[in-house]
C-alpha cells in the first residue's frame, strides 16, 4: 500500500516538474523567437565573455603544451621543403621590394593618396567549436563595434582566415576557411582575376576547387582572396598549394591547400571594416 | 537549501558551460570529449538533489547557447528533456544508488541527448534553419567513455569522501551468522 502511494507521490511531483520545465522552455522558445530575449542575450554574453576569454586563454594554453611534434626525418623534410620555398621566396621578394620602391617614388612624384578603405577591428576568440569537423569560433566584439556578416578576419597583417557568419550585438562567429560550409573566391598570388573557390572539408583542411584547365597551377603557389566578394578585399593570403589533384581530362582542377598559419593555436584575431562602416563615422 | 549553495550551484553550472563550450574547443585531445555537465547532473540526481540538478541544468544550457561558437542548438532545452527523463529512469526503474545503477544513467543521459541533437539537427533542416550540426556516432561514444569515467570517479569520491552511498550495515562481529 505505501509502495503504492510512494510511487503515486513520485508520479505526482514528476508531472508537477515537467509541468514546470515545459512551461519555462516554451516561454524562452517564444521569447528567442519573437526577439524580446536579444538584449538579455546580449547582456549575459557580455557578462560571460571575459570569463569564456580566460577559458579559451587556459585551453589554448594547454594545447600548446600538449602540441604533437614532428619526428626528426619528418622536420629534415620539412626543412628541405621550406628551404625550395625560401629560395623562391627570396628572388620574389627582391623583385618585389625594388617595385614597391618604383611604387613609392611614383606615386609621390604623382602626389597620390593612399587610401586602403579598411580598418581593422582587434578581437578576442572567446569559444571554439568542440566538434573538430567544424571550424568556428567566437569573438568578443559584434554589431556594436560595426561588424556585419561576411567581413574577413585575417591575422598577421594580411593572412585570411575566415569570414563572420553570425553577429550579435557584442560578438559574433567566424567560420574558418576549412569549416565544410565555408566557401571563399580565390585567385593567384598577382594575377587579379578569379580562378576559383576554396572549400573547406573540415579537420583543418581545404581544397581549391573549380579552377579550369587552362590555369596554371603548381605546388607552393599563393592563393590570395580575388576581392569578388563583397566585404572581402582582394589579396589576403588564403593559403599555399601543397598539391594539385585530378586528371587532365576533368573539367576542373582541385588541389588541396596548405594554410600559412595553424589557427588552432590564436587568441586574438582582427576584422577587416571598410572605413564607412566605421561606429564613430 | 541556503542562498549561498544556490549561488554555489549556480556558479558551478556556469563554469561547466564555459568548461565545456570555451576550454573544451582550445584544448588538445582528449579534453574535447570530457563533458562535465551530464555526469554532474546525474550525480546529483543520485543525490537525491533534484532541484539543484534541474538549475545546475538550466544555468549550463543557457551559458552553452549564449557561447558556443556554433549556432545555437538549444542546449538547454536538450538538458532539460535529459534531466527530465533520467530523473524518472532514476526513480522508477533504476532505484538503487548503486555504481552500475549510476553507469546506466549516465549512458542512457548520454544517448538520449545525442537522439535530441540529431533529432534538433533534423528538424531544422526541415524548418531550414540553417548551421545547426550534431556530432558524429564515435564522438558520442567517445564522449560516453569519458562520462562513465567521470561518474565512476564522482562516486566513488563521494563514498570514500561522504559515505553517501554505503549501505548502513551494523558493525557486529558474524553478522550471517543465523544461528
Amino acid at each position: 500500500m505505501s509502495k503504492k502511494l510512494n510511487r503515486k507521490f513520485i508520479m505526482h511531483r514528476r508531472s508537477k516538474t515537467a509541468l514546470i520545465v515545459s512551461a519555462a522552455l516554451i516561454a524562452l522558445a517564444i521569447l528567442h523567437i519573437t526577439g524580446l530575449l536579444i538584449p538579455v542575450e546580449d547582456a549575459g554574453r557580455s557578462m560571460l565573455a571575459p570569463f569564456a576569454r580566460i577559458t579559451n586563454i587556459l585551453g589554448t594554453m594547454l594545447s600548446r603544451r600538449f602540441e604533437k611534434h614532428d619526428s626528426l626525418t619528418q622536420c629534415e623534410e620539412k626543412v628541405t621543403d621550406l628551404e625550395h620555398s625560401l629560395t623562391g621566396i627570396s628572388v620574389d621578394y627582391v623583385r618585389l621590394r625594388s617595385l614597391e620602391e618604383e611604387n613609392a617614388v611614383l606615386r609621390k612624384t604623382l602626389g597620390y593618396v593612399q587610401e586602403k578603405g579598411y580598418d581593422a577591428v582587434m578581437a578576442h576568440i572567446i569559444s571554439r567549436s568542440v566538434d573538430p569537423l567544424q571550424s568556428t569560433f567566437m569573438i568578443d566584439r559584434g554589431a556594436s563595434d560595426g561588424l556585419e556578416i561576411g567581413m574577413a578576419s585575417i591575422i598577421e597583417d594580411g593572412v585570411y582566415i575566415g569570414k563572420i557568419t553570425t553577429i550579435h550585438q557584442r560578438t559574433a562567429i567566424v567560420t574558418l576557411t576549412s569549416d565544410p560550409s565555408s566557401r571563399v573566391a580565390i585567385s593567384l598570388s598577382g594575377q587579379h582575376r578569379l580562378i576559383g573557390l576554396v572549400e573547406g572539408k573540415g579537420n583543418g583542411t581545404a581544397l581549391a576547387t573549380l579552377i579550369p584547365q587552362q590555369e596554371s597551377l603548381h605546388e607552393n603557389d599563393i592563393l590570395v582572396t580575388s576581392g569578388t566578394e563583397e566585404k572581402i578585399p582582394a589579396n589576403l593570403i588564403v593559403g599555399m598549394v601543397n598539391k594539385v589533384l585530378g586528371l587532365p581530362t576533368d573539367p576542373f582542377k582541385i588541389a588541396t591547400i596548405e594554410p600559412l598559419i595553424s589557427p588552432n593555436y590564436l587568441e586574438e584575431v582582427a576584422i577587416l571594416l571598410p572605413k564607412a562602416l566605421r561606429p564613430n563615422q | 537549501m541556503r542562498i549561498s549553495s544556490w549561488i554555489m550551484v549556480g556558479a558551478a553550472g556556469v563554469v561547466c558551460g564555459l568548461y565545456e563550450t570555451s576550454f573544451a574547443g582550445s584544448a588538445p585531445w582528449p579534453w574535447m570529449f570530457v563533458r562535465l555537465i551530464l555526469p554532474v547532473a546525474v550525480m546529483l540526481l543520485l543525490l537525491n538533489r533534484q532541484s539543484v540538478a534541474y538549475v545546475f541544468l538550466a544555468l549550463s544550457g543557457i551559458t552553452v547557447d549564449l557561447i558556443s561558437a556554433t549556432n545555437s542548438d538549444f542546449a538547454i532545452l536538450r538538458f532539460m528533456l535529459v534531466i527530465l527523463i533520467i530523473d524518472t529512469l532514476s526513480e522508477l526503474v533504476t532505484t538503487n544508488r548503486s555504481l552500475y545503477a549510476a553507469m546506466i544513467l549516465i549512458a542512457a543521459a548520454r544517448l538520449i541527448n545525442y537522439f535530441l541533437l540529431y533529432l534538433i539537427y533534423y528538424l531544422g533542416g526541415l524548418l531550414s534553419i540553417s548551421g545547426l550540426t550534431y556530432e558524429s556516432f564515435f564522438q558520442m561514444i567517445y564522449a560516453l567513455a569519458f562520462d562513465l569515467i567521470i561518474t565512476a570517479l564522482l562516486f566513488i569520491g563521494f563514498t570514500l569522501f561522504t559515505r553517501r552511498f554505503l549501505i548502513p550495515i551494523p558493525p557486529v562481529i558474524n553478522r550471517y551468522d543465523t544461528t
